[in-house]
Parts: C-alpha cells; sequence; structure tokens
C-alpha cells in the first residue's frame, strides 16, 4: 500500500478553472518526492488535496491510508504541511509558535522541552528562540514552518515551494534537513520551482495545466531527451542575435541563454554543420561548440515544449 | 488513547492561550479590549447625563388666584423649567406644544386656592382641611402636566421637577398656614399630627420606584455597560478573517486542531476580558457616578458574562462567513451598536414599543443585556425576575456558537 495514492483526482474552481487534472500518484513509503512544474501548474492545489484541507471535485486520495475526506482529521494527525506562504504567528517567537504547536499535540512537560530543543538545534534556530515570526528572514521562517511541522513526528511531509525566497545558503541547509528526514524514512512530497532540487528527489513528476506529464527518477527523466544539447559559445555583442538566428534552424527543439553561453537542445548532433552556416550567415562568430549533459531543466522545456506542439 | 473530549478541552486551551498571546503582543488591541469599554461607558455617560436647564414651560392659569400665582412662581424659580408665558385656553396650549416653543405645559384647573382652608372662626376646621391635603393625590389635585416626549431625558426631567415643586408648594403652604395659627393652639394634639402628615411628602402618584432620587443618569449606566460589553465581539468579528489574511489559517486548519475548539478557544479569551470588563465597569458606575449595586455582584458577573458570550457567538458567526476583515467589523458594529442603541430601551423605553418589536427587541441580545444590568443593578432584583432575559442569551449563544460550528470548514476556498 502507497503512503499517498491518488486516483483520478480532480479540482475545479468555480469559475472553471481546473487547477488538476485527473491525477493518478502513488508515492511509497519514505520516498522523497518533487513535485516541479510552471506557476500556476496545480502543485499547491495538489499538496492541499492531500493535506485534506481543501475537497477534491473528482476522484479519491488517500495519505497514510486514510481518505482525505472522509477521514480528513485523521490524514491531518499523520501529516506535517508547510503552506507556500509563511503560515506561522508574525506576532509571536519562535518559541511561542513552537508551544502553540506542542499545544495543539499534546506534548507537555520534559518531552515537549526536549522536542523543541531537538527541533532548534536541527533548524538551526537555537539563537532565535525569543524572536518574533515576523522579524525573521525568510529562511528562518521557511524552517520555522518546517520544524512546527515536525513536531509530532509526521510520516508524510507535504512541502509547498520550501526554498523560494530563501539565499542559496538556506536553501542548502534546507535540503540538509530534508535529506537527514528522508534518511529517518519520512515520506516526503516537495513543490519546487527548482531543477537543481528536483535532482535530489528519488522521482519527480512534472505537472503541467493540471496534469502530470512525466513521472519519473530524475536520470530516466534526462534519458526522455530524444536530441543532445548543445552548448554554444559566440562573442557577448553578439549574444541576441546568435539566439535569435539559433531559434529559426529547423530541427532546434530550444534555446536557453546562459551568460555567455547559449544552450541549445537539437534532435540530433548533425545539425553542426547547418548551425555554423546560420551564424555565418549572420556574421557572427563561432567561438565554441560542444555537446553538454542534458539538465533537468532541458528535459522538462522539451516535454512541455512537446506537448504544446 | 485520548478521548475526544479531552482533545477538544486541550484544543480550546491551545488556541486560547496563542490567541491571548495575540492580543497581549498589540498594545493598541490589548488597551482596546481591556479599557475601550470602561472608557466608553465614561464618556457617553457623561455626554448624556446633560444637566437638563430652563425647558420651556407654558401655564394655562383657570385659578388665577394668590395660589396658582404662587406656584407659577415657583416653578419658575426652578433651574429646570422657565415659564414663558401664560395661554388663554387649551387650544393655545396645543398650539405652542405644536409649534414647540414649549415643551411643558401647567394647567391650573379652577379649585387650588379652594384646597386652602379660607380664614374663618372655625380653626379646628382649617387644621383638619390642611391636614386632609397630606392625602390628596393627584386624582383630587386641580393641577395637570402636558409634556413633550419627544426627548424622554429632559422630558422625564422636566415633569419630575414640576411635581416635585407642586409637592413642596403644598406642603410648605399648608405649614405657613398652620404656623399662622394662634400659639395656644400649637401645642394641640390635631395641630401636631397635622404637622406630622405634612412632614412625608404628599402621595402624589408619578413617583419613579427603582430610582426614587429621579437620577435618569441611573437608567443610562447599566444600559451603558450592556450595550459597550459588545465592544469585544466586535473585535472576535476579525479574528478568523485575520488568520485567513496572513495565511495562519492554512497552517491552522492542517492539524487535527477540533473546529469546535479553534472557535471556543478564540471566544474563551474574550469572554475573560468582558468579565474584567464588568468588574472595571462595576467599579466606575459605583466610583465615578455614584449608582447603588443593589443586586448579588457575583450573579451579575455571571449574568454579564453569559450575555458577552452570545454577543460573542454573533461576533464570531459574522466572522465565519464574512471573509474579509473591514467587511466583518462593519457588519458588527451596524448589528450591535446602532440598533443597540434604540432597542436597547436607552432611548425609547420598551414597554412604549408595540408587542410585536418588543418580542423582537428582547430576542437581540443586547435588549436582553441591558434589561438583566437594570434589573439587578438598581432593583437588586435575582433570577426570578430575569430568567426569560437569561434563556434568550443562552439560547442566542448557543444557536450562534452552533452556526458557527456549522459554517467553519477546516478547509480553505
Ligand atoms: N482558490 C482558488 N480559486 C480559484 N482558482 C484557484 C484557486 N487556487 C488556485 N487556483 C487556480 O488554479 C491553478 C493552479 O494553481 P496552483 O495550484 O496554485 O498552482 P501552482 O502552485 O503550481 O502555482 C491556477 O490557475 C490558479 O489560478
Ligand atoms: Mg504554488
Amino acid at each position: 500500500m502507497s503512503m499517498i495514492h491518488t486516483e483520478a483526482l480532480v479540482r475545479r474552481f468555480r469559475g472553471g478553472v481546473i487547477a488538476v487534472d485527473g491525477l493518478d500518484l502513488d508515492v511509497e513509503e519514505g520516498e522523497l518526492f518533487g513535485i516541479v512544474g510552471p506557476d500556476g501548474a496545480g502543485k499547491t492545489t495538489t499538496l492541499r488535496l492531500l493535506a485534506a484541507i481543501m475537497k477534491p471535485t473528482g476522484g479519491i486520495a488517500t495519505v497514510a491510508g486514510y481518505d482525505t475526506v472522509r477521514e480528513a482529521e485523521a490524514v491531518k494527525r499523520e501529516i506535517g504541511y508547510m503552506p507556500q506562504q509563511f503560515g506561522l504567528y508574525p506576532d509571536l517567537s519562535v518559541e511561542e509558535n513552537l508551544n502553540f504547536v506542542c499545544d495543539i499535540f499534546g506534548l507537555e512537560g520534559e518531552e515537549r522541552r526536549r522536542r523543541i530543543d531537538e527541533l532548534l538545534g536541527f533548524a538551526g534556530l537555537s539563537e532565535f528562540r525569543k524572536r518574533r515570526g515576523g522579524h525573521l528572514s525568510g529562511g528562518m521562517q521557511k524552517k520555522l514552518v518546517l520544524a512546527s511541522a515536525l513536531i509530532h513526528k509526521p510520516r508524510v511531509l507535504l512541502l509547498d515551494e520550501p526554498t523560494t525566497g530563501v539565499d542559496p545558503v538556506a536553501r542548502r541547509q534546507f535540503w540538509e534537513m530534508l535529506s537527514e528526514l528522508h534518511s529517518g524514512g519520512t515520506t516526503i512530497v516537495v513543490c519546487t520551482p527548482y531543477m537543481d532540487e528536483a535532482e535530489r528527489c528519488n522521482r519527480v513528476g512534472l505537472m503541467y495545466e493540471g496534469r502530470m506529464i512525466v513521472c519519473d527518477t530524475p536520470a530516466a527523466l534526462k534519458r526522455m531527451l530524444p536530441g543532445v544539447v548543445l552548448a554554444v559559445s559566440v562573442p557577448p555583442r553578439a549574444m541576441i542575435d546568435a539566439e535569435q538566428a539559433l531559434r529559426r534552424l529547423p530541427g532546434v527543439l530550444d534555446v536557453q541563454a546562459y551568460g555567455d553561453r547559449i544552450h541549445l537542445i537539437a534532435s540530433g548532433p548533425e545539425i553542426r554543420p547547418e548551425l555554423e552556416a546560420v551564424l555565418a550567415a549572420e556574421g557572427i562568430k563561432l567561438l565554441d561548440l560542444r555537446p553538454v549533459p542534458p539538465r533537468m531543466e532541458e528535459a522538462f522545456i522539451y516535454m512541455i515544449r512537446s506537448r504544446g506542439s | 488513547m485520548r478521548t475526544h473530549a479531552s482533545n477538544i478541552i486541550r484544543h480550546t486551551f491551545a488556541i486560547a492561550r496563542k490567541e491571548i498571546w495575540h492580543i497581549i503582543r498589540d498594545p493598541i488591541s490589548l488597551f482596546l479590549v481591556g479599557f475601550g469599554p470602561v472608557i466608553m461607558l465614561i464618556i457617553i455617560s457623561y455626554a448624556f447625563a446633560v444637566e437638563v436647564r430652563d425647558v420651556p414651560t407654558l401655564v394655562l392659569d383657570l385659578d388665577r388666584t394668590e395660589a396658582s400665582r404662587e406656584l407659577i412662581e415657583r416653578l419658575d424659580a426652578t433651574e429646570v423649567l422657565d415659564v414663558i408665558g401664560t395661554a388663554d385656553d387649551m387650544s393655545g396650549v396645543e398650539r405652542a406644544m405644536d409649534a414647540r416653543m414649549a415643551r411643558v405645559a401647567v394647567v391650573i384647573d379652577r379649585g387650588l386656592e379652594a384646597m386652602f382652608p379660607a380664614p374663618s372662626g372655625d380653626l379646628l376646621g382649617m387644621v383638619a382641611q390642611l391636614a386632609a391635603l397630606a392625602q390628596v393625590g393627584d386624582r383630587g389635585l386641580p393641577v395637570s402636566y402636558i409634556v413633550d416626549g419627544t426627548e424622554p431625558i429632559s422630558a422625564e426631567t422636566a415633569i419630575e421637577t414640576a411635581i416635585k415643586e407642586t409637592n413642596a408648594f403644598l406642603v410648605e403652604r399648608a405649614r405657613a398656614l398652620l404656623d399662622m395659627l394662634p400659639s395656644s393652639m400649637q401645642n394641640l394634639p390635631e395641630v401636631q399630627r397635622a404637622r406630622e402628615q405634612l412632614e412625608t411628602p404628599i402621595a402624589l402618584e408619578v413617583i419613579t420606584h427603582y430610582n426614587p432620587e429621579e437620577k435618569t443618569l441611573w437608567d443610562l449606566v447599566p444600559a451603558m455597560i450592556a450595550i459597550v460589553l459588545t465592544m469585544p465581539a466586535m473585535s472576535v468579528a476579525t479574528v478568523i478573517a485575520k488568520e485567513r489574511d496572513q495565511g495562519t489559517l492554512e497552517f491552522l486548519v492542517a492539524t487535527p486542531a477540533a473546529r469546535l475548539a479553534i472557535l471556543t478557544g478564540k471566544m474563551l479569551p474574550y469572554v475573560l476580558i468582558g468579565v474584567f470588563n464588568v468588574l472595571l465597569m462595576y467599579l466606575a458606575a459605583v466610583g465615578v457616578f455614584g449608582l447603588p449595586f443593589r443586586g448579588n455582584l457575583l450573579l451579575y458577573v455571571a449574568l454579564m458574562a453569559l450575555y458577552e458570550f452570545a454577543c460573542l457567538a454573533i461576533g464570531l458567526f459574522f466572522s465565519i462567513v464574512i471573509p474579509n476583515q473591514e467587511a466583518a467589523l462593519w457588519v458588527s458594529l451596524m448589528f450591535f451598536l446602532f440598533p443597540g442603541f434604540f432597542l436597547s430601551g436607552m432611548f425609547f423605553p420598551i414597554v412604549a414599543m408595540p408587542l410585536e418589536m418588543r418580542m423582537e427587541a428582547m430576542s437581540f441580545p443586547v435588549s436582553g443585556g441591558v434589561f438583566i444590568s437594570r434589573s439587578l443593578f438598581l432593583q437588586g432584583v435575582g433570577l426570578d425576575v430575569v430568567w426569560w432575559a437569561v434563556g434568550i442569551l443562552i439560547y442566542v449563544g448557543a444557536i450562534m456558537l452552533a452556526l458557527s460550528v456549522l459554517f467553519f470548514k477546516k478547509r480553505i476556498a
């Protein structure tokens, strides 16, 4: 039995938007599962449906064996949910926020003290006990919410963009925390817009317009990219012109500028002569051209593009 | 494994504790909920307790005697009444009242002078007639008053002053006549008895029962206590919308906190604040305004806490069905304060309303609160008199809490 199981899960909003459109998903116990997708893809809605705080308009979902509609409160005892926005009280201190959650879960006395100390240490917030939630940095707020969501040692963690708006150092620390929880056996579903984060998951699902268009391990997803990724270097002044020219090239699936290089997804390496010809016709000097291993991002862009066409 | 009931209690205290933190953290809201009601009470009571002075008074003197002239002079000499002129007949009185030139009219019929004994040889007969004045009552008195009731507070003061002055006039004139008897008669038992009888005020019937000092402020203050106790309910009306706006509701509803507990937990601190306010206002009423407290203080606080609970339950319901803080605040303001002032019998006595409106007014919790507050404060009565208002409050509170639980979903959108 999967830890999370959905069948034809649908959420339609008034006004006709279908935020989740027939989702079939199974997440196994102990898995670290990533959901990626552009804004508005339905990631948040999916997590809310799993957290039993939103009713589906179709299909079913079970979390830790409980139905999210009929046994919503049982689901809530098993999960730790981290909303996309800061969900704790800005006027309460770090310690008070944690105490409140302990109050809810009935953690008392020595057990409570130990748990709070442990989580503050885990989240690196020990020196900020007295600081108000609203006065924490974005990264510390995220860690505080995670710590709060962990008070009752949930079997399932549902994290909605836990590192969005967080500096790179805090992001890394946050992922170290997730790795630790993952090795402790917690099932984690994490929504993220960052592809490098997706790479760290056991499996990743790509959501697009309410559907999960692919779902596999990062390595398998990258292998799905049919062509090759070529890194093209041109003089800095010619970057924009080069990008335009490459876009017009037949057999090019996507073009993306990264600093002084242009990555293009092409159907195969045989595109090379045409590419050189196009750049030469524009009077652009080709400095370097070499195949590079595909990134997650490129795999997803390809998949979304190929769906659109 | 804990039972469900103990979960609800634990969650209630968890939410209540958090709510207290919120209130303490925000000094302005702490001050407003903690001291706003007593400050409002003092300000409004002072504002309404304006001194009534120089109410324009018209006289229709059909007796045209020394006695009637003396009475008119006495009325004019009071601070409250100002005799602006005399009318020739009743239609003149009505015209002046309709034109609002006069707010009070005093009609002295023929027979005022005749109430006092004419000088004669029958001195003992005179004494007997004077003694009888003490029992005259308002039916036997050829003086009547007409008052414009559109401003009840000044009307009441004016009429009370006129009656008191008429009383004093009758008593003093009778005693002056007794004093004029020859000194040989002063020690007669009949004369002494007549003096004693005239000692107590003449039993004119329009006398306020539970407010013998005739202070309208005394009616006002207990009513205001009930009305300003709706202020915490207005704060509660914003609590759910506030959690929704700041995004904390999403975290809260994803925890196993029980629905009922979230709602009662949010109310509990405000009930305690209400009790604190009641005690503070009780002290202000007694200390600042000199009201006597005639009831049982413990019962008073308990019933006011119940009343606060009913108001909070309504505020909470608004907070659940109105998704926006500002709108929730306005709706509760319009619901509690405006009809509160009018229906609570502060300006228009509830007994003067038609029956259906009376029922409606009484099922409006503020009216019940005003009724209970006045009854316990001034009349010193207990549950045997106010039980039905208590019943209405329990009913309203329970229904509104039940509706709140029904409408409050542990879901977003
Ligand atoms: N409460 C809501 N009411 C109406 N539409 C909504 C609501 N929540 C989300 N949507 C719509 O559903 C779609 C998916 O939103 P969301 O799940 O927030 O996507 P993501 O988290 O991937 O950015 C969007 O088009 C969004 O506008
Ligand atoms: Mg989102």
